[in-house]
């Protein structure tokens, strides 16, 4: 099946919008994402070293009934809805996105690299661009928007040093 | 009177399921947009396709708008809804460094989890990575707790910082979402966007 | 001149923030009635009640960022109270001394002979905003009659009926006043909580973080 073109980020956003205020208007609470990854962490760990989980009062938190958790059903669906998405448009296929000029592998280790770095990054701000700078961009919270600049600023600064990796 | 939940309108166990309900809703505009893609994404930070900010900033504007009228209408009691508390150092940082790791990884959480399930393999990567920054973060929480709880200021909104009404905000955004909208079209024609 | 799509929904955008920043949005007072049935079904699935034990522990533990309020009269609070609760009695809970007393704290208990006075205070507290307010289920009567004298359970008896009596009478002398709590000089040392108790835990609030 040949691949549909993207929506509109305008049509996308509304929907996604429009998402975001039913959470609002049926849990009071916007979506999010870090959450439910940090349990999943915390669970794995606590299967290899569970007194050292609980030993430690930030993991701790997370490992009594990590999964009965409102994040974790979210992200199961996010799951499914994407799949869905990209089931419709023809999107899904094994690929790893990466720009003209890098291997394949080159870009699996930067990816996790990345992603290292922003699971800190989002653990240290408490959420990450959907639970934080979307859900608190929409309430107007002071620390939604500060750390909604702060992502940006600092992507458009790093970006120019990995651009052999996109462009 | 919304929010249906703290009105006691259904159980938690059925929150659960408007979860999974609404985490379709979410990963299926996120698909849609093409944020499955990591050089769709990263495009964003070489002026060459402005997908993230649009849809950001969209998605916001409808939200808040929709909460601020309902709260106007009265079908909506805003004081219900969860705000984000505010640590505006430790979120500060913590997104210089999240975009450091987005500019890196391609992706942000949710849309890795996104990408992993439409085939990006690098998605896969992204996520083990992520799963690890928060386990290094964990394990080095004792030393940072001081900068995790740096600058807390309560649930504290930009119509209390700035004295103004929350209305007058919410114009505001407005404006500044469309001041991003054609400046980032603006952009993407300088830059050249490209079509992925 | 044709107008595209794209900029008719900034303009349409641009109107409804207007509208939003001439409107009253922050002024809206939320209907009354919504939140006393929200109040009142909270009351009557008894959400609202802490039981002794909880308070026990809690004392037992010095878990911070709890007061307890006696709202007897000065005379009842002198004969007998619980350790570290503070005495405002009914009539002046709502005055500007009380209430700055009640400031800093996270979680209130309200403890009166019974229930009933107790619930009038919890519903006062409610309505003036104190989210983390509760009573303390069976009110001071209960407690002096759980903490000194103690029933020990009916056989055959249930692993937690037992681990709930022997904490009471290890709590019991601490609770009544007639061994400081502070004190390490403690014969009978309180039993370490069986971990298969769920013990009701401060805050039962809903993580909404992310």
């Amino acid at each position: 099946m040949k691949e549909k073109p993207y929506w509109s980020p305008y049509v996308s956003g509304v929907g996604l919008g429009i998402t975001l205020l039913l959470a609002f208007v049926f849990m009071g609470r916007g979506l999010g994402a870090s959450g439910a990854i940090m349990r999943f962490t915390t669970a794995i760990v606590d299967l290899f070293a569970h007194d050292h989980v609980m030993a430690n009062p930030y993991f701790a938190k997370y490992a009594e009934n990590p999964f009965s958790n409102w994040l974790v059903y979210e992200i199961l669906g996010v799951m499914i809805g994407g799949f869905l998405s990209g089931m419709l448009a023809g999107r899904n296929k094994w690929r790893t996105g990466r720009g003209p000029n890098i291997s394949k592998h080159k870009r699996w280790v930067l990816a996790f690299v990345g992603g290292a770095i922003m699971g800190f990054g989002a653990r240290l701000s408490r959420g990450c661009t959907s639970g934080l700078a979307l859900t608190g961009g929409a309430t107007l919270a002071v620390g939604g928007w500060v750390f909604m600049f702060a992502v940006f600023a600092a992507a458009y600064a790093t970006a120019y040093f990995v651009r052999k990796q996109w462009i | 009177m919304a929010p249906f939940f703290k009105y006691g309108f259904f159980t938690e166990q059925t929150g659960l399921i408007i979860a999974l309900i609404l985490g379709t809703g979410f990963g299926f505009w996120l698909e849609r947009a093409g944020f499955g893609y990591s050089r769709k994404l990263a495009l964003q930070f070489y002026f060459r396709d402005m997908t993230v900010l649009n849809v950001m900033f969209t998605s916001i504007v409808v939200a808040m708008l929709g909460l601020l009228f309902f709260s106007l209408f009265g079908w909506l009691d805003i004081t219900k809804i969860y705000i984000n508390p505010t640590y505006l150092w430790a979120q500060l940082i913590g997104g210089l460094i999240l975009g450091v790791g987005f500019a890196v990884g391609g992706y942000c959480p949710g849309t890795s989890v996104v990408g992993a399930v439409t085939g990006h393999v690098d998605a896969y990567f992204f996520l083990g990575g992520a799963m690890f920054g928060m386990f290094v973060f964990g394990e080095m929480f004792p030393s940072l707790e001081g900068l995790y709880n740096w600058g807390y200021m309560g649930d504290v909104r930009l119509s209390d910082v700035f004295n103004l009404s929350s209305g007058v905000v919410a114009f505001a955004v407005v404006v500044l979402a469309i001041l991003f909208f054609i400046g980032g079209q603006w952009l993407e024609n300088k830059f050249g966007k490209e079509e992925v | 001149m044709k107008v595209s799509s794209r900029n008719l929904g900034f303009g349409i955008l641009l109107l409804l923030g207007l509208i939003l920043a001439f409107s009253p949005v922050d002024q809206m007072n939320v209907s009354k009635v919504a939140d006393r049935e929200l109040l009142l079904s909270q009351l009557h699935s008894q959400s609202n009640y802490i039981e002794a034990e909880d308070v026990a522990h809690w004392i037992i533990d010095k878990e911070p960022g709890i007061t307890i309020i006696d709202i007897r009269s000065a005379e009842d609070f002198k004969k007998y109270h619980i350790p570290g609760a503070i005495n405002i009695p009914l009539e002046k809970l709502l005055d500007k001394e009380s209430l700055e007393l009640m400031e800093g704290s996270e979680t209130l208990i309200l403890a009166s002979n019974g229930n009933t006075k107790a619930s009038q205070a919890w519903l006062f507290l409610k309505e003036k905003g104190y989210d983390d307010v509760y009573v303390l289920h069976g009110g001071m009567n209960y407690w002096v009659q759980v903490f000194s004298a103690p029933q020990k359970p009916a056989e055959p008896y249930t692993d937690d009926e037992i681990f709930r009596y022997q904490f009471r009478l290890a709590a019991g002398p601490v609770m009544m006043g007639t061994v400081r709590a502070a004190s390490n000089t403690t014969e009978t040392p309180v039993k370490p909580r069986p971990v298969k108790r769920k013990r009701r835990s401060l805050k039962k609030k809903v993580d909404e973080g992310c």
